[in-house]
């Protein structure tokens, strides 16, 4: 029955990608990896004061226990039938790599990645502003911001609604307009390298 | 009696400025309008809507957000009952019931159980909190630094438990890499740079505010967006007041519901999600042999016992956030962030350095509950109309607002680059099974880790390991938790999962 289904207690973020074990190995990998560079880099702090005030103190022991917690998860990876020979774990991260980039979602969702960040590089790099006075006494901006916006959110919008460019085009721009309005004027709050 | 002259000053403040009414109504249709709307959860209206706050001042800013948080933990519950996809996770239970009865033709008495049931919910949240906030404080203002940092340390632990039930160890770290996050920057007892590779940058650390935006807003667009999941629209809504008879007949659950969601509420990292789970089953093992027939096809009971816990959770998770600087859950973390935004310090001298302000909030939180319940009524259905726009059209449009919120905070373009960041982290993170919640608990809460831990370890100089333990012995019992916590969380779970 459906009931019995779903009277399961489920965590505060609904985590609906079920790790593999191969997925958690490769984690334990990385974390750990991670950790140790957080142990090197603490012990290389300075240390001003008492043994007890260093800087790194936190931070060291912070690392140990991660390097702890990824050597108890990759002995669960392994546990649960993850790969075992450590020369063939190379071949397993590709294989995990290749997991999550194989589908066309996936292939999707990689060229999102990259068009958002192309999106925030386009809004650091480029920067101008203009005021266009109007009748009501006060000048109605434009800036890289919004200008920027509104193409790529198109774009973006293009890919994944499917809609014409016009129907899409215009839906952003009401959107960014609106929403720069009330962060600008009615909250007095800059827009990204307009100053 | 000073309480109720503080009580009386805060009630003149409501009537003096009307803005405050403004904000709590603006926050609660946007709040219910978010919720409404599938993949929107509550913790992303609440990080995306906090670049909102920054122009406005400090008690608007905390009415806002209050009315966000009421208004977006109900609206799940529109999406759940009239399309049968939950705006929120926590409205599950509630589409389960919910649902079914909408194809029977009675999703607007559906509907208006849920909202009648969210109303009692905030209203027991609300209660709880106020009796159980002084004797939190209380306790509160016996810990001294190791006490607070072992408390730090039980908050990122138990989170990392509660938000990744499966494997805990996931969840804790999770918490630890958030931790390592928060000690970017310069130390605040030496002032030197940690892990800052010379950039001027790090040197003020990392702000958890674009931290959140990346990891619940960002995150969620890169998950949801290449999604194909395209929702059907019921146009029927029909009638949406349930009859006092009706309400009457819950009112048992609905004080247990409402205890259990608060008490979920005020533990770190168990959400509204878990609240409403754990109230639904705890209702339906409780209900009558009739009523318990109709669970899973159609119950109201159902609705009553999901809606009032994931409401009353509200109210539970403000009781660590304000008591102890402690936030509850994600949502609860958006709130401490939008407090410290405006410089409000919230903890165990939340009385001292705030006089008031807990008193405004527990205002604040009861005029939010009678706007939710007004809106909610009045918003059934525009909200029909809204969510029906598909995903593909409402993500990408979250987009600049990510960007907005992150830069709003310290109108520095570098929180941006951070958000990024972290929501390309999140995602990977996510896809790998990792819980997002205590990672964004640990970065808020390492600092005060970090300091206290050092702090304390130099009181403890010259004295013996048992002398501590013995001498501090409210230390010692959340020592005890501490341990009990990773010892649950590695064998306890392990010896059940091996028995199932």
């Amino acid at each position: 029955m459906a009931t019995e289904e779903v009277v399961q207690p489920v965590a505060e973020e609904e985590i609906e990608e079920r790790s593999t074990p191969n997925k958690d190995l490769a984690s334990a990998f990385v974390i750990g990896l991670l950790s140790v560079l957080v142990i090197v880099f603490s012990i290389r702090l300075d240390m001003p004061g008492p043994f007890y005030t260093a800087p790194g103190l936190l931070p060291f022991f912070t690392g140990c226990t991660l390097l702890l917690m990824a050597i108890m998860l990759g002995k669960q990876a392994i546990r649960a039938g993850a790969a075992v020979n450590l020369s063939e774990l190379p071949d397993d991260l590709t294989i995990v790599a290749k997991q999550l980039w194989s589908g066309e979602q996936d292939r999707r969702r990689f060229l999102l990645m990259v068009i958002i960040t192309f999106y925030v590089l386009l809004i650091a790099f480029i920067n101008f502003n203009f005021r266009i006075p109007t009748p009501l006494d006060f000048d109605f901006e434009i800036s890289s911001y919004e200008v920027i916006s509104v193409f790529v959110v198109t774009w973006i919008l293009r890919m994944f609604w499917k809609a014409s460019v016009q129907r899409c085009f215009i839906v952003t721009l009401t959107t960014v307009v609106m929403l720069t309005s009330i962060f600008r004027y009615g909250f007095g709050i800059l827009m990204p390298e307009t100053f | 009696m000073e309480a109720l002259v503080s009580v009386q000053e805060q009630l003149l403040l409501f009537g003096q400025n009307p803005w405050l009414w403004v904000a709590c109504l603006s926050g609660v249709t946007l709040g219910i309008l978010w919720g409404a709307m599938p993949g929107l959860s509550t913790t992303m209206a609440m990080t995306l809507l906090i670049g909102l706050t920054v122009g406005m001042s400090q008690s608007v800013a905390i009415m806002f957000m209050l009315g966000v948080y009421t208004g977006s933990v109900f609206g799940g519950a529109i999406s759940a009952v009239l399309i049968n996809i939950p705006g929120t996770p926590d409205a599950v239970p509630t589409m389960i019931e919910g649902y079914a009865l909408a194809r029977r033709g009675e999703g607007g008495l559906a509907l208006g159980t849920a909202i009648s049931a969210s109303f009692i919910g905030n209203w027991v949240g609300i209660v709880l909190l106020i009796l159980f906030i002084p004797a939190v404080l209380f306790l509160a203002l016996q810990f001294r630094s190791w006490e607070m940092f072992l408390l730090s340390l039980w908050g990122i632990a138990i989170c990392g438990s509660m938000s990744s039930l499966d494997a805990p160890i996931k969840g804790w770290i999770s918490g630890w890499i958030g931790l390592m996050i928060s000690f970017i920057g310069l130390d605040a007892i030496h002032g030197v740079s940690r892990f800052t590779f010379s950039s001027y940058n790090l040197d003020d650390g990392i702000g958890f505010i674009p931290v959140l935006i990346g990891l619940f807003g960002l995150a969620e667009i890169l998950r949801v967006l290449p999604q194909k999941s395209p929702p059907k629209i019921s146009s029927e809504v029909g009638r949406v007041l349930p009859s006092l008879d009706a309400l009457i007949k819950y009112v048992k659950p609905s004080f247990r519901s409402g205890i259990i969601g608060t008490v979920i509420g005020a533990i770190p990292g168990a959400g509204a999600n878990v609240a409403s789970f754990f109230s639904y089953d705890v209702g339906r093992r409780r209900a009558a042999e009739e009523e318990r027939e109709k669970w899973g096809k159609g119950s109201y009971e159902g609705i009553v016992c999901a809606e009032v816990a994931n409401n009353a959770n509200v109210g539970g998770s403000m009781l660590p956030t304000m008591a102890l600087g402690i936030p509850g859950n994600a949502p609860a973390a958006a709130i401490l962030a939008a407090l410290q935004l405006k410089n409000v310090v919230v903890g165990p001298l939340i009385q001292v350095e705030n006089p008031g302000l807990i008193y405004f909030i527990y205002i604040g939180l009861i005029i939010a509950n009678f706007f939710m319940y007004g809106m909610a009524i009045a918003l059934i259905k525009p909200c029909v109309k809204l969510f029906s726009l598909p995903k593909a059209l409402l993500m990408p449009l979250i987009l600049p607002v990510c960007v907005l919120g992150a830069f709003a905070v310290n109108l520095n373009f570098f929180d941006v680059y951070v958000m990024l960041i972290s929501g390309l982290i999140g995602y990977v993170l996510h896809r790998f099974g990792f819980p997002l919640a205590p990672l964004v608990l640990a970065v808020i809460l390492g600092p005060l880790a970090d300091e206290n831990f050092r702090r304390a370890l130099l009181v403890f100089e010259d004295v013996g390991v048992f002398n501590v333990l013995w001498d501090r012995k409210l230390g010692t019992v959340l020592l005890l938790v501490v341990l009990y916590t990773f010892y649950d969380g590695i064998f306890r779970r392990r010896g059940r999962k091996e028995l199932s």
